[in-house]
């Protein structure tokens, strides 16, 4: 790790009258934060997101000649789940006789490098997809378990692939204008599309600019002009990345080279999980790599586990199984990289020959001119930390070289004042007309929370994340007493994997295709004829649960009600879906067990803090119990869950509980369930949600 | 059947303490009315678990089943109350109505009726309707602690009475959303002395946002970046707690009210 230590040397600090200030830095309000240089970026952002097309696909001319037009603006998965499920009843009174057509560019995970996607297929099987993952209920081993990125671009691809009677429109999307009664919709190229109807499935957005601000020169990232070009150049050979565009699958990381990661989230370890493996796009892996976090590193572990071989806790054990991000310090468990906490980048220089005057020929050379870039990084708000995979600290980073830099910025929220503000995003297209915009209220009575954004004449829609992340949509909902919105509380009820604080996958599929009345089809065969019904039990709302298993009623000796209660809670207890019907047989158990447990110490009258803070301890303990709900041995052994559990809680019930678990005749307690007649009801299906409805557009012309 | 007034005036003299609720809820369920001594009695036990740092699992059951009977019984329960004449909307809150939804004529008319019936301490505004020189100067607005005034056509001048209001002092959030609020307003704001407890105020959709931008990745927020208009008044008025929201999730934004 030489080249840390003798970069970040404390005792040979950038000095004034020499470096950087004798390299020539570029000054950010002259050269970087004009107004006239702000006006430009969205050209810049344009540009950058040409990395994202898809060299192959032909530029189709737009052959739309009778307008209007029925608009679906977005080709990604919240794209196609809206175009599926579009084949409700509803959704063809809604289309109508307009033609569809797909605005967009290509699904961006066809070029994202094979990665697992972080999420068990139960909860990636979208509404009204035709081609799914297989699944048979028999859960798979560690490796198999979570969906592979180009396995879910694939299906995203076969799906779009049935409309192949509709027109796409390889294109950006700048405005929506609206000219009554249609809309204007106004392509990068200039061209103009009228449409009649429009749905904006177009994600959160793309990360966006970085650039120092004329105001504020202390924000963003200062480059020269020659990085700025780079980073904006779609072409896969440079220095300088976004994070977005570094895991694509054609970007080679430097074999044997320094790469530095900003950015402590999930996108920015697995920007530096692509450098680390060999044979990237002919690349990799790199010699070392270096990940900085503005805050602390723990928002880039979350829940779902995907990434967490890359860290390790303060005293060299994994991280355990848990519901929300890894807590306490964390360290990397790869030799090769280093984490550093509350730093920022500060500039981003390549090597020239004054650096080599300044440092020595020891640590900079001719060879670097060209080839490296010099990072200087300032502290941030936090406590500053660098260390390495032995946990130890090493010393505060001034300053590093690089062959690599990957900016993981994120995307921009805030005013629309600013130029950066919600750029390219949906809430930035109907900016015009946005006071016309109010809530998708739920079509029924399964659930109480809204799907997304709509004009008063419900003409606009805004669906999936881009609808229920979007200011807008915020500001219209109310919070509980437990500050969360009857959205939040939904999706906390969803297995852990699936709470992206609402941009996951399974949220933004489930609340499309409910906006959709997917669910309302009539002709759905039995066992599925549940008019208004999403019967993957992993997602379903709890009054979809009772409905369903009230059908059921005569087939189980349970409580139905209380049943579908133990399940809707149990689901928010897990980290994975519910996988077969075993596991949710034995996580209700579990839950019921658990209840009956706490129930004598529900507070009526003698209510004060105290003793609400005891039954709090308790459904604690119970919840630590529940952790054992993602009951699959894979899980809690391959994670070291017990580890958690045996520190702390009850390790005699444990005991019991392992030996249970590992008694093939612990599952026959299920039969109070009477799995001959519920279980083939509640079949594997409903793990899924893999209904298949009649795919007669095939059937169009 | 309305209320026994001494029930009501031991809520309304101390709207903090349980006590004079759970006498609410113990005379409803003694009068036939146990579907809201039920939801007293939970809304109470959600409140006290929502204060704790681990709230629990129940809680989420407790939230879920409040909403649900607000939901099917809410609106006889305000008829019940003798508050449904007057509001467009309300939200029950430990067991009795403490947001209320309404134009600002008819807060401006009817408030000594109002806080004679609900301890009211949130505040939907819906229109101003040209009283909004009364509304601010009302004295009732003591003891409201969040205000709403989203898309009524706030201005400058309109910012500028709240913030010379001396009834707000308890106000700790408020939500100027989608009006016309410039710069002039926001100077007013911030030179105001009598929002001593204001902690977040919502400028989205206004010719100015001055409070803190951000930038996030699947939700987290990663930097936070104050423009150049928080940036002045910070300068001119020193440090300012409703420019800086103390979230960590976007989806946090805007943060809660009660």
């Amino acid at each position: 790790m030489t080249w840390l230590l003798t970069l970040r040397d404390p005792n040979r600090p950038p000095a004034a009258g020499t470096f950087p200030a004798d390299a020539n830095p570029p000054d950010p309000s002259a050269e970087h934060g004009s107004a006239e240089q702000q006006q430009q970026q969205p050209k810049a952002v344009h540009a950058y997101l040409q990395s994202f097309r898809d060299p192959q696909e032909a530029t189709k001319l737009n052959t739309v000649d009778q307008p209007p037009v029925y608009a679906i603006i977005g080709r990604g998965f919240a794209a196609t789940v809206n175009r599926s499920t579009l084949q409700s009843e509803w959704g063809r009174t809604r289309i109508g006789a307009l033609q569809v057509v797909h605005i967009g560019y290509p699904d961006p995970w066809r070029r994202y490098v094979s990665h697992n996607m972080n999420q068990d297929v139960e909860l990636l099987t979208l509404p009204g997809y035709k081609f799914q993952e297989p699944l048979d209920g028999v859960p798979l081993p560690p490796a198999q378990r979570y969906l592979d990125s180009k396995h879910f671009a694939k299906i995203n691809a076969d799906q779009q692939g049935l409309y192949f009677s509709e027109e796409v429109i390889p294109s950006g999307v700048t405005k929506i204008e609206k000219r009554d009664p249609h809309y204007v919709i106004h392509l990068d190229d200039g061209r103009t599309i009228v449409a009649g109807k429009i749905d904006i499935c177009t994600g959160t957005g793309q990360q966006t600019l970085i650039k120092p601000l004329a105001q504020d020169p202390g924000y963003g990232v200062d480059m020269t002009e020659e990085l700025w070009v780079e980073y904006f150049d779609p072409s896969p050979d440079k220095r300088v990345f976004a994070a977005e565009m570094y895991v694509l699958d054609n970007i080679r990381p430097v074999a044997g080279g320094y790469v530095c990661v900003t950015g402590a989230s999930p996108a920015g370890i697995q920007a530096m999980e692509h450098a680390l493996c060999e044979d990237r796009g002919g690349g990799g892996p790199v010699a070392a790599g270096l990940l900085v976090a503005s805050r602390t590193m723990n928002d880039g572990f979350p829940a779902i586990g995907r990434l967490d071989d890359h860290a390790q806790d303060a005293d060299g054990n994994p991280l355990p199984v848990r519901q929300g991000l890894a807590r306490g310090s964390l360290f990397p468990t790869r030799s090769k990289v280093c984490f550093a906490e509350a730093y920022k980048i500060e500039s981003i220089q390549p090597i020239t020959h004054d650096h080599i005057a300044v440092f020595g020929a020891g640590e900079v050379s001719e060879a670097d001119i060209g080839q490296t870039l010099l990072v200087t990084f300032r502290t941030n708000r936090g406590t500053q930390r660098l260390v390495d995979s032995n946990r130890h600290d090493l010393g505060p980073l001034v300053y590093g070289k690089f062959h690599q830099v990957v900016i993981g910025s994120g995307r921009t929220r805030g005013g629309r004042q600013d130029p950066e503000k919600e750029l390219g995003s949906a809430l930035d297209l109907v900016w015009d007309f946005h006071r016309d915009f109010d809530n998708i209220p739920f079509p029924d009575a399964a659930g109480d929370f809204p799907l997304g954004l709509q004009t008063g004449d419900g003409a606009v829609r805004i669906l999936g994340a881009a609808g229920i992340n979007n200011p807008k949509f915020l500001r219209g909902l109310e919070r509980n007493e437990l500050g969360l919105t009857a959205l939040g509380m939904y999706e906390r009820s969803l297995p852990a994997q699936a709470r992206v604080n609402g941009e996951g996958v399974t949220l933004a599929g489930a609340t499309i295709a409910w906006a959709n009345r997917f669910y309302e089809l009539s002709h759905f065969q039995i066992p599925f004829r549940d008019g208004g019904l999403y019967l993957n039990v992993n997602v379903a709302t709890l009054a979809q649960l009772e409905a369903r298993l009230g059908q059921m009623a005569s087939e189980t000796t349970r409580d139905i009600s209380q049943l579908a209660r133990d399940i809707y809670y149990a689901r928010h207890e897990r980290v994975g879906p519910f996988m077969s019907k075993h596991q949710l047989a034995h996580a209700a158990e579990y839950f019921e067990w658990a209840r009956e447990r706490t129930r004598d110490t529900e507070i009526r009258h003698d209510l004060h803090a105290a003793a609400a803070a005891r039954e709090a301890a308790l459904w604690t303990e119970q919840l630590r119990f529940a952790g054992r709900l993602n009951d699959d041995p894979w899980l809690f052994l391959g994670h070291r869950q017990w580890g958690e559990h045996t520190a702390t809680f009850a390790p005699g019930f444990i005991a019991e509980d392992r030996d249970r678990m590992d008694s093939l005749m612990h599952l026959l307690q299920f039969l109070a369930y009477r799995p001959g007649t519920f279980f083939n009801h509640l079949n594997e299906r409903m793990m899924s949600g893999d209904i298949t409805p009649p795919y007669d557009y095939l059937r169009r012309p | 059947m309305p209320t026994p007034q001494p029930i009501l005036r031991a809520i309304l003299a101390a709207p903090d303490d349980d006590g004079p609720r759970l006498a609410l809820a113990d005379w409803c369920e003694q009068n036939g009315e146990s579907s809201r001594a039920r939801m007293i009695r939970m809304q109470l036990e959600l409140s006290a678990r929502a204060r704790l740092d681990n709230p629990g699992g129940r809680a989420y059951e407790l939230a879920t089943d409040t909403a649900a009977l607000a939901r099917s019984d809410g609106d006889r329960w305000l008829r019940f109350d003798e508050l449904a004449p007057y509001l467009v909307g309300y939200r029950y809150i430990r067991g009795c109505v403490e947001l209320a939804r309404l134009d600002a004529g008819t807060f401006v008319a009817h408030a000594p009726e109002l806080f004679a019936l609900a301890p009211i301490r949130h505040l939907d505004i819906t229109a101003l309707g040209g009283f909004a020189a009364e509304l601010f100067t009302s004295p009732w607005l003591r003891g409201i602690r969040s205000l709403s005034l989203r898309s009524t056509g706030l201005d400058d001048d309109g910012l500028a009475a709240i913030a010379a209001s001396p009834h707000l002092a308890e106000l700790e959030w408020l939500s100027l959303a989608e009006n016309a609020v410039d710069m002039p307003g926001l100077e007013a704001l911030a030179g105001s002395r009598g929002l001593a407890q204001l902690a977040y105020v919502d400028f989205f959709g206004n010719p100015v946002d001055p409070a803190e931008q951000y930038t996030d990745d699947q939700g987290v927020i990663l930097e936070r970046r104050l423009p150049a208009q928080g940036q002045a008044l910070e300068a001119r008025h020193g440090p300012l707690r409703w420019l800086h929201p103390e979230v960590s999730l976007i989806i946090d934004l805007p943060p809660p009210r009660f």
